[in-house]
């Protein structure tokens, strides 16, 4: 999964691309009105949907849109680190930096422990066999 | 780039140009002389044409071009107004057309913290936008027009706030990371202590059963012969039962 930022510029984009499409659909899909006391003019090209499901339609590019705005402030909000400064994010990383050395350095330790362990064992079982 | 030849922009731009045409001046004569030229120490402009392509060109300073796009020494964000557009975050928050100050509020506690409310705030203000402009156009849509800059203006202010985002991103990914690390670090030392334990315990125990006290590896050698000698005392029924016992202990082990 790409990172929150890429997440948000992703929806950022595809809010757009929705703000495109809702427009798109509006201008093509709606019924011909008649202007003034002129009949209305159709247009041969144009196939509008018919009334009730043009309006089920626009409900629900509304609500997709609504939906896509909430998704991006939920996503600008549990972008990480908020409140965090850069100089706390500094010192952060150099006490981990020490912190990480002091774990490997115990867990080298821990390690060759074992293995001294590990020979001993080793050679006292030999011996066993060769008894 | 002074080497540059005067060719077509072609060459320049497609996807994969061909090669400059004055890669057939590197011949081992022009290449010689080259040589030669730079011993005598002529300055490059004196060269004779030819020879000052083979010269590499001093590395650009301020800007250079790749893929078609040129890029700043050092590579930094430009900020919005340098872009020529409006800048709508400044510490106001509603939009003015705020040129003077510049993106970096510094002096600010958390940058990151002001950075996201007005990703918040843009955000709101996007959808309005939007709202005005589909008024807009179901009123006059020649009208339009105006509301879609107002739109580009939000739409660019955003993607520029979360791109500048981004290193404070890519520091608090690091130090995620680090965290994990040395989680892991200290999950393995705990991991090698048990084991250690572990085998502590079954070397007691075999030495429990065999009878011998077989301590420390490096009196292992000493103790070989010893034990081996001592056993041959040992009855065989004896010899036999301690045999099983620690065959059973070895079977635990696995």
């Amino acid at each position: 999964m790409a990172d929150r930022l890429t997440q948000l510029q992703d929806a950022l984009d595809q809010a757009t691309t929705q703000f495109y499409c809702a427009i798109r659909y509006i201008s093509t899909r709606h019924e011909p009105i008649a202007l003034g006391k002129e009949p209305t003019v159709k247009d041969e090209n144009v196939t509008p949907d018919d009334p009730a499901t043009f309006e089920i339609a626009k409900a629900e590019l509304a609500k997709d849109l609504i939906m896509k705005s909430k998704q991006i402030e939920l996503l600008i909000c549990s972008l990480p680190g908020i409140g965090v400064s850069e100089v706390e994010q500094q010192q952060k990383l150099r006490s981990l930096e020490k912190e990480l050395q002091e774990a490997e350095a115990e867990r080298k330790q821990a390690v060759e422990e074992k293995e001294d362990m590990v020979e001993r064992l080793d050679t006292v079982i030999r011996s066993i066999r060769r008894v | 780039m002074s080497a540059e030849p005067p060719g077509p922009s072609s060459l320049v731009s497609s996807a994969f140009p061909a090669p400059p045409p004055f890669f057939k001046h590197f011949t081992p004569e022009n290449l010689s002389a080259v040589k030669h030229h730079k011993k005598l120490g002529t300055p490059t402009d004196e060269l004779p044409p030819e020879l000052q392509y083979l010269i590499p060109p001093p590395p650009p300073e301020n800007s250079y071009r790749c893929f078609g796009d040129s890029w700043t020494i050092p590579d930094v964000l430009p900020t919005l107004p340098e872009l020529g557009i409006t800048q709508l975050y400044s510490d106001p928050p509603t939009i003015t057309t705020a040129t003077a100050t510049t993106a970096t509020a510094t002096t600010t506690p958390p940058p990151s913290n002001t950075r996201a409310l007005s990703l918040l705030r843009l955000s709101k203000s996007l959808l309005l936008s939007y709202l005005e402009l589909i008024s807009t156009l179901s009123l006059n849509p020649t009208m339009s027009a105006e509301k879609l800059t107002d739109l580009r203006t939000i739409m660019i202010n955003m993607h520029h706030l979360i791109n500048e985002y981004r290193p404070h991103q890519a520091r608090e990914t690091l130090i995620l990371m680090m965290e994990e690390q040395v989680e892991r670090c200290r999950r393995e030392r705990d991991e090698n202590l048990k084991a250690k334990e572990v085998v502590k315990e079954l070397l007691g125990a075999l030495e429990g059963v065999l009878g011998v006290g077989l301590g420390a590896g490096g009196e292992e050698r000493t103790e070989d012969g010893e034990g081996a000698g001592e056993r041959r005392g040992v009855n065989g029924e004896e010899a036999r039962e301690r045999d099983w016992e620690m065959w059973r202990v070895l079977e635990g082990m696995r």
